[in-house]
């Protein structure tokens, strides 16, 4: 269990709470504007703030306490967890709406418009109308149509995970890859935590695996290892999101995701 | 390293995008230089560098720039 199972979880998984997507959590605590200001500055924002954090990144005192200050910050504000495919087609079906946006991560590192991401019961034409970059590009979306775009994500190797707005509100899914902002500051600088590693960690079946290596190249964080001597692949566990996105490149299904829980020594 | 764009000289970034795409550590990011405003589509936008303490001098951006734009020094 994560730590905001605990908090928001109701004894669940705090992203299977119907509670937390509800309309009435959303209209608390000023969430249409902080999702307004959020998706207006995010570009801007994130390129100044973290071009300030990297020149700081060898000062490991300054750092430290940069990273105790906005971790609090951020799981306040806006945090995340990578959750595996089956999760997020529950998640999809206690939504009302689902709309299709532009990524704003990709807008800022590549300066390409790609709709990856999913707002979940946002009203976007509301608050984000306005901004004609965003309104051109919406997308509504049904259950069907959604869980479908999904899974061919996941089959691409992309990497979901919720988001909140104000924790505990979720008001996104994301679609991910190295190109993702989140990505780029907790796995790749280790910079600042941003997200939650997912209740799940990826096993092999070593009965099952031909040692085809495909997986290999599906996962985004350099989690599986191959062996020469007994040609079968293997997961470092502790470098492991339990995103499950290595699933669907394994023709024999031999992996699978166990509980995080089953471990008494893993990183969240 | 000390990685200097001359936005002058580099005009708008969306047109080309070649130093954000062949930076091979991604150390660039681009965002709207007069912020979003409701009702104005931003497309006068700007390169900078975020992670620019990745940047391996590779001078990847520098040969690739058809507009002389970026300078990196030690």
């Amino acid at each position: 269990m994560c730590e905001f199972c605990t908090e928001h979880g109701e004894g669940k998984k705090w992203y299977m709470v119907m509670k937390n997507y509800s309309q009435e959590l959303y209209a608390q605590k000023g969430r249409a504007e902080f999702l307004e200001h959020f998706m207006a500055n995010f570009e801007e924002g994130n390129a100044k703030a973290l071009a300030k954090l990297d020149a700081v990144r060898k000062r490991s005192l300054v750092l430290r306490f940069i990273r105790l200050m906005s971790n609090r910050k951020e799981k306040a504000t806006h945090f995340g967890q990578v959750v595996p495919i089956e999760d997020v087609e529950q998640i999809i079906d206690m939504q009302s709406s689902i709309v299709r946006i532009p990524c704003v991560c990709r807008s800022l590192l590549t300066g390409r418009q790609t709709r990856y991401c999913f707002g979940l019961g946002i009203d976007p034409s509301g608050i984000l109308g306005k901004y004609p970059d965003y309104a051109h590009s919406f997308e509504v979306l049904d259950k069907q149509e959604a869980k479908k775009i999904l899974r061919s994500f996941d089959e691409k190797g992309l990497v979901h995970s919720v988001w909140t707005f104000k924790t505990p509100y979720i008001g996104g899914l994301c679609n991910c890859d190295q190109d993702c902002l989140a990505y780029r500051i907790q796995v790749k600088e280790k910079l600042l935590p941003t997200m939650f590693r997912a209740e799940y960690v990826a096993a092999v079946d070593w009965d099952l695996c031909s040692g085809c290596k495909k997986c290999i190249s599906q996962c985004q964080f350099g989690a599986i290892l191959y062996s020469n001597t007994h040609q079968k692949s293997n997961i470092n566990v502790m470098q492991c999101y339990g995103c499950g996105v290595c699933r669907s490149a394994c023709a024999t299904g031999a992996i699978s995701l166990k509980s995080r829980n089953d471990f008494a020594n893993l990183p969240w | 390293m000390k990685i200097d764009i001359n936005a002058q000289a580099c005009g708008n970034p969306l047109d080309c995008r070649l130093c954000l795409d062949r930076c091979p550590e991604k150390v660039f990011g681009t965002y709207p230089r007069k912020g979003r405003k409701p009702g104005v589509a931003a497309d006068d936008w700007v390169i900078t560098p975020i992670f620019g303490s990745l940047c391996t001098g590779c001078l990847e951006c520098v040969s690739f720039c058809s507009h002389k734009a970026i300078s990196i020094q030690k």
